[in-house]
């Protein structure tokens, strides 16, 4: 077994190595854009089929989610939660499909993750509020706290990609000792704790997205209902 | 421990594209098909709200137009008692004025038949009293003085009678006597006859019990009566026409 830290180069495009955790991203990717791409063409606006009834479902229960934790219109944010909770869920769960080894326990995957919500807080907090409105989220509560928000800014990116990337190598690598020392049929129950470890983690990682982007957004009063969020207009 | 830069900057680029492309072929549809289907189920609503409205605004209106029956009935309903009350006023004047014409119409038929009984009692009475006194005399009145008296009077008559007439009777006339005189009588009728008219006149004798007493010259033309039987008929239309 690799270390996680580091994994294998498959070939070079050029300078650049591609390591295995980027081509199964790939696939992970091909496979998300063409099922939704399939999934989106037979969209009907009249009496859903099942597949769109769930989907449906699915956008609901984010848009809910990101209207509880967040307290704002969901639109804005819909694609950015729910592709990183997607893609983490699968990237998780890849690791069921034999010979491949989830690119979530890579901790370049995992930083390349931290990095994206890290970049993705600070644009959005600008959109949100401008540039001003973003560094005045320093303030608060208090200026004296401006060093340890910036240290909170940088160490909680960091605490999300640790807290992904050893959950998730921690559960490949108890797989493979236990498979390794036990035999075959041994790991299973293990294999389904991890899909339940591995589903919690991206709601997880998902949650705390939407709570460090909502912490540098300039809110309205809390909306409880869509249809509250309709009446109090657009945010500030 | 190395930081493979590379792998993370493909990541990061990897994650981005899927983020874009997630949101172009999947959060976006599919959120615009929610979207849809709430403005849809909106509208429906809203539909539903106005054909409330409309079905508020028809039972109003169907309230209103009730409300205009109940008063346009109760319109009727007096009218129709304002004309029938003045088409009894005006059955019941016309009904009076009717009997009171009634009324007048028998008062004057009733006037009317008293009055020809009247006149019919009197005539009746005129002839009764009249035919009682031919009767009486027939039985007792007969006399030769009344004789005399009524043959004067014939001759009377005779002259008064205008020229023509009397001329007329000397081609001849009837002599009518209530009983056949004697032929001294009947000779000195002869004489005052033809000296009151004049001429040779043939003179046709005949006798009629009817006249009671007295006398009467006849011709198909004209009648020449001095007799009581004459005089009762004259009596009697006199009383008769005193009736009436």
């Amino acid at each position: 077994m690799m270390s996680p830290l580091s994994s294998r180069i498959l070939f070079h495009v050029g300078p650049v190595p591609v390591t295995q955790p980027v081509v199964t991203t790939w696939g992970i990717m091909a496979v998300l854009t063409i099922g939704a791409a399939c999934a989106s063409r037979s969209l009907t606006s009249g009496v859903p089929g099942r597949l769109q009834t769930a989907f449906e479902l699915g956008v609901t229960a984010l848009d809910g989610q990101i209207r509880e934790t967040m307290r704002t219109e969901p639109a804005p944010y819909r694609a950015f939660v729910g592709t990183l909770f997607l893609f983490i869920l699968v990237a998780n769960w890849s690791s069921l499909v034999p010979g491949v080894q989830p690119p979530t326990a890579i901790l370049a995957t995992d930083a390349a993750l931290a990095i994206i919500v890290f970049v993705a807080i600070i644009v959005f907090g600008i959109r949100s509020g401008g540039v001003r409105g973003y560094l005045r989220s320093f303030l608060w509560p208090s200026v004296v706290m401006i060093p340890l928000n910036l240290i909170g800014t940088v160490t909680r990116t960091f605490s999300l990609m640790v807290r992904l990337f050893g959950n998730i190598m921690a559960g490949v690598f108890i797989i493979g000792i236990v498979l390794s020392l036990a035999g075959l049929l041994v790991p299973i129950p293990l294999m389904a704790l991890d899909l339940l470890t591995g589903a919690v983690q991206a709601y997880i990682f998902a949650v705390l997205a939407m709570v460090f982007i909502a912490g540098v957004l300039t809110r309205p009063a809390v909306p409880a209902t869509p249809q509250s969020i309709k009446n109090t207009g657009s945010r500030s | 421990m190395t930081v493979d830069w590379w792998t993370i900057g493909l990541q990061v680029i990897n994650v981005s594209v899927l983020i874009w492309l997630l949101s172009r072929v999947f959060w976006r549809p599919i959120s615009a098909v929610i979207s849809r289907r709430q403005q849809e189920i909106a509208a429906r609503f809203a539909q539903v709200a106005d054909g409330q409205k409309q079905l508020e605004a028809d039972r109003a209106a169907v309230q209103k137009a009730r409300d205009g029956f109940d008063e346009e009935r109760a319109h009727i309903i007096a009218q129709a008692r304002q004309d029938a009350e003045s088409e009894r006023t005006a059955i019941l004047a016309k009904a009076q004025q009717d009997a009171s014409a009634l009324q007048a119409g028998a008062r004057q038929s009733i006037a009317q038949e008293e009055a020809d009984s009247r006149a019919r009692w009197h005539g009746d009475a005129a002839a009764l009293a009249c035919d009682i006194a031919g009767q009486l005399l027939k039985e007792t009145g007969s006399s030769d003085v009344a004789r005399k008296a009524l043959f004067d009077k014939l001759l009377t008559a005779i002259s008064a009678l205008p020229d023509r007439e009397r001329t007329g009777l000397r081609d001849g006339f009837a002599f009518v006597s209530a009983s056949a005189p004697g032929p001294d009588d009947q000779g000195a009728y002869e004489t005052a006859l033809v000296s009151a008219v004049g001429g040779h006149p043939s003179i046709t004798w005949t006798t009629d019990p009817a006249l009671v007493e007295g006398f009467a010259v006849k011709t198909p033309y004209l009648t020449v009566a001095s007799n009581w039987q004459a005089d009762l008929v004259r009596i009697r239309e006199a009383l008769s026409h005193a009736g009436n």
